[in-house]
């Protein structure tokens, strides 16, 4: 699958595309909300994992703007959350627009579960 | 002592002594004020009974002056008969030729007019010689036998001739042969055109008209003599029966009046000084006198007061006390209550000052909010100033725990991320067994740190209050069966029997299902800790109560002794230190259970002995925390 990462860590996205690409799958990744935005409107991705924790521009001002734009159901949106995160407030994520969300610090083995229940 | 009583004594003690100075100067005034103003009225009297006896003085005389004024004195002594002299018979009375006679009679008729109209005992014409020529004693004309020739013995003989036309001597009292009774007598000349004094007329008043005059109803007065006698007094009774002719043995001496030498003194002063006023004491009291001399004989006048009868009938000073008293009852109330007004604006801001700080969370200090405009205000502001200050060290610290401990999280998900990744031989190759070994050792270390930063934030946020819960429906029964189904591995190294005794029926609860899933968890992983090697035990379920739920877990592991479990939720207390940590205990784990638990409105307990394993018990009530979760809102 096509695969955005938007991450302001840059360990996590290095992570990611280590894992990600090595198990078959067409990653890359951005480090910022607006740099996001901007490939989602350039391309058609499959999933795309948004971290919340941003600064300046938010995973949750992301979403936003998506909404706005009415592209947001284009790709499947597994956001990062902190794991002191309610269920309320990943089930007002979801009512906006995301698909789903995995807890911080990221599970590389449930990242991977999610991806293959996906596809 | 509070601020009220202690001002509202003071105060009362500030006016009981400014009272008690006040009234005593304040009496002391008005008691000397009431007294010169008695003085003021015994000098005033003194000086009308002097003018009194002045005027008895004087009236006497000028009736004297007016009974000579009768031209048959000078008449009868115009008589050539007169002129020649006396004619005695042989038994030595005096004899009259008749104009003599006429004229004699007349002045008979004439002085007897005079005697009845005024206070006079005995009056009589004497010549140069001291033959009396006509003598009436009360009323009855002397016979002519009984007219006495040797008159010129009287004392007042020499000096009435003395005096001119018109003058009058007033001798000294003495006892008169004629009233046998103390009298003054009045003496004037008769005094021919060619001024030679042929006679002298004279009249006796009793003494007793004077001694009437010297009365007085309130106090006593009296006149002494230069030696030192009474004349008069109000308070004595003069006897009208005279047993001595010498004054001095008839009159009382002044030490009737009192005998101290204080008096004796008085007297002196009263020989000197003519008029004044002065005291003396007497009989334990103060004595008051006004004095004043009498023109004639150099005699003192002299008026007497008690010190109570100065003050007798003035109503100044009973009012002065009853003003003083209610003045006092007045300023005391009034002041009182001011005090305790005043004292109240004072005590009441600090009051409240001091119930704000008390119940302030010191968490999450809020300002005090008390403005009186005064020093209360003041330090009012510098509390808040202060409370700014912590408020602002505790964000400080909050900010520096969330930021370091976000920081330590970070290189967390890289280290478990790539420990996972190499696990997976086609992303990173076969692996040997000691390679596999080494990433499993690094993974669960990570895992580990994870953990434990966890616990800390978790520990640092239910301190702050500021962990959020959800509020949503929860399925027990579903819940604990899922639960159950996770730990079957982590049951799996020591072989415990693992039991859920959750019964089947449909358990609802309002709650936070993933920090209900947190505590249990952790409850579960201590009772894997405990339990023995072998034939461990553990149950666990979640039971309907009328308003609850409660859940439990058991197991029969080492059991806690009672003093034990008082701390057991205290921060980082660990049972048994020596232990093995197996699941990432940080001593924290009970405490974030607890902290979880308050805040979701319910209670935690442990129901344990040594030897016969524990049971925790926590009870949540099913109700919605609404209000909580509101609560929360507005604190952030």
């Amino acid at each position: 699958m096509k695969i955005l990462g938007i991450d302001d860590s840059f360990a996590v996205n290095e992570l990611l595309d280590t894992v990600l690409n090595g198990s078959g799958h067409e990653f890359k990744y951005v480090d910022s909300g607006k740099a996001g935005l901007d490939q989602i409107r350039a391309q058609k991705f499959d999933v795309v994992f948004l971290d919340l924790a941003m600064p300046e521009f938010s995973g949750v001002d992301v979403i936003h703007t998506l909404k706005e734009e009415g592209i947001i159901d284009k790709q499947k949106i597994i956001i990062f959350t902190a794991s002191s995160a309610t269920q309320s407030d990943i089930s007002e994520l979801i009512k906006l627009g995301a698909h789903s969300c995995i807890r911080k610090p990221v599970d590389i083995d449930t990242l991977l579960e999610t991806l293959d229940k996906l596809g | 002592m509070r601020i009220n009583l202690k001002l509202m004594i003071l105060f009362s003690a500030i006016i009981t002594i400014s009272l008690v100075i006040s009234t005593f100067v304040g009496f002391q005034y008005t008691e000397a004020a009431v007294i010169d103003s008695s003085l003021q009225e015994m000098k005033n009297l003194v000086s009308t009974k002097e003018k009194e006896i002045q005027t008895l003085h004087a009236r006497a005389s000028e009736d004297m002056i007016f009974a000579v004024k009768n031209p048959q004195f000078k008449e009868y002594f115009e008589l050539s008969e007169t002129k020649t002299g006396n004619v005695y018979d042989e038994n030595e009375v005096l004899q009259f030729s008749s104009s003599q006679r006429e004229i004699k009679d007349d002045l008979d008729k004439w002085i007897f007019h005079f005697q009845n109209k005024f206070n006079v005992d005995e009056t009589c014409l004497i010549d140069l010689a001291g033959q009396e020529h006509t003598r009436l004693v009360f009323g009855d004309i002397a016979p002519d036998d009984d007219l006495s020739p040797e008159e010129q013995t009287a004392p007042f003989f020499a000096p009435s001739f003395k005096k001119d036309d018109g003058q009058v001597h007033i001798q000294y009292p003495y006892v008169s042969p004629d009233s046998e009774r103390w009298v003054f007598a009045y003496v004037t000349p008769i005094v021919l055109d060619n001024k030679e004094k042929p006679a002298i007329f004279h009249f006796e008043m009793p003494l007793q008209i004077f001694q009437e005059l010297v009365k007085i109803d309130v106090g006593r007065i009296y006149v002494v003599d230069r030696d030192g006698f009474l004349i008069a007094d109000s308070k004595y009774e003069f006897s009208q029966i005279p047993t001595s002719l010498d004054p001095h043995e008839d009159f009382p001496p002044i030490t009737i009046i009192s005998e101290s030498s204080e008096f004796e003194n008085l007297l002196q002063e009263m020989k000197t000084n003519k008029d004044g006023f002065d005291t003396y004491t007497k009989d334990n009291e103060i004595h008051y006198i006004t004095y004043a001399a009498l023109p004639t004989f150099g005699w003192t006048l002299v008026y007497e007061k008690p010190y109570s009868m100065m003050l007798a009938g003035d109503t100044t000073l009973p009012n002065l006390e009853n003003t003083i008293m209610i003045m006092t009852a007045t300023i005391s109330s009034i002041g009182l209550i001011t005090v305790w007004i005043a004292t109240t604006r004072i005590s009441k801001p600090l009051k409240i000052l001091a119930r704000e700080c008390r119940e302030q969370n010191p968490a999450h200090l809020q300002k005090v909010a008390v403005s009186t405009k005064d020093e209360i205000s003041e330090v009012s502001m510098a509390l808040n100033k202060l409370i700014d200050q912590v408020n602002q060290i505790e964000r400080q610290k909050e900010e520096f725990t969330s930021m370091v401990t976000h920081e330590l999280k970070t290189p967390l998900t890289p280290i478990i991320g790539w420990c996972q990744i190499l696990k997976k031989p086609k992303v990173m190759g076969e692996l040997t067994d000691k390679q596999i070994k080494a990433i499993d050792n690094i993974h669960k270390n990570a895992k580990r740190l994870e953990s434990l930063i966890g616990d800390v934030l978790d520990v640092q946020k239910l301190d702050l209050k500021r962990m959020s819960f959800d509020n949503l429906d929860v399925d027990v029964t579903e819940f604990m069966e899922f639960l159950y189904q996770n730990l079957q591995n982590a049951m799996e190294p020591k072989k415990i029997q693992f039991i859920n005794s959750t019964p089947d029926t449909k358990l609802h609860l309002m709650s936070d299902k993933n920090r209900i899933e947190q505590v249990l968890n952790n409850l579960i992983l201590n009772a894997i800790d405990f339990v023995p090697e072998k034939n461990g035990h553990i149950e666990i379920g979640a039971q309907e109560q009328e308003d609850s739920i409660l859940f439990y877990v058991k197991d029969n592991g080492l059991g806690i002794a009672k003093d034990k479990q008082n701390n057991l939720f205290k921060k980082f207390y660990q049972v048994d230190s020596g232990l093995t940590r197996q699941h990432g205990g940080s001593g924290l784990g009970l405490t974030i259970s607890h902290g979880i638990i308050e805040e979701l409105k319910g209670k935690i307990w442990v129901d344990s002995e040594p030897g016969k394993g524990s049971t925790f018990y926590f009870i949540l009530p099913k109700a919605s925390m609404e209000k909580n979760n509101k609560e929360k809102e507005n604190q952030e």
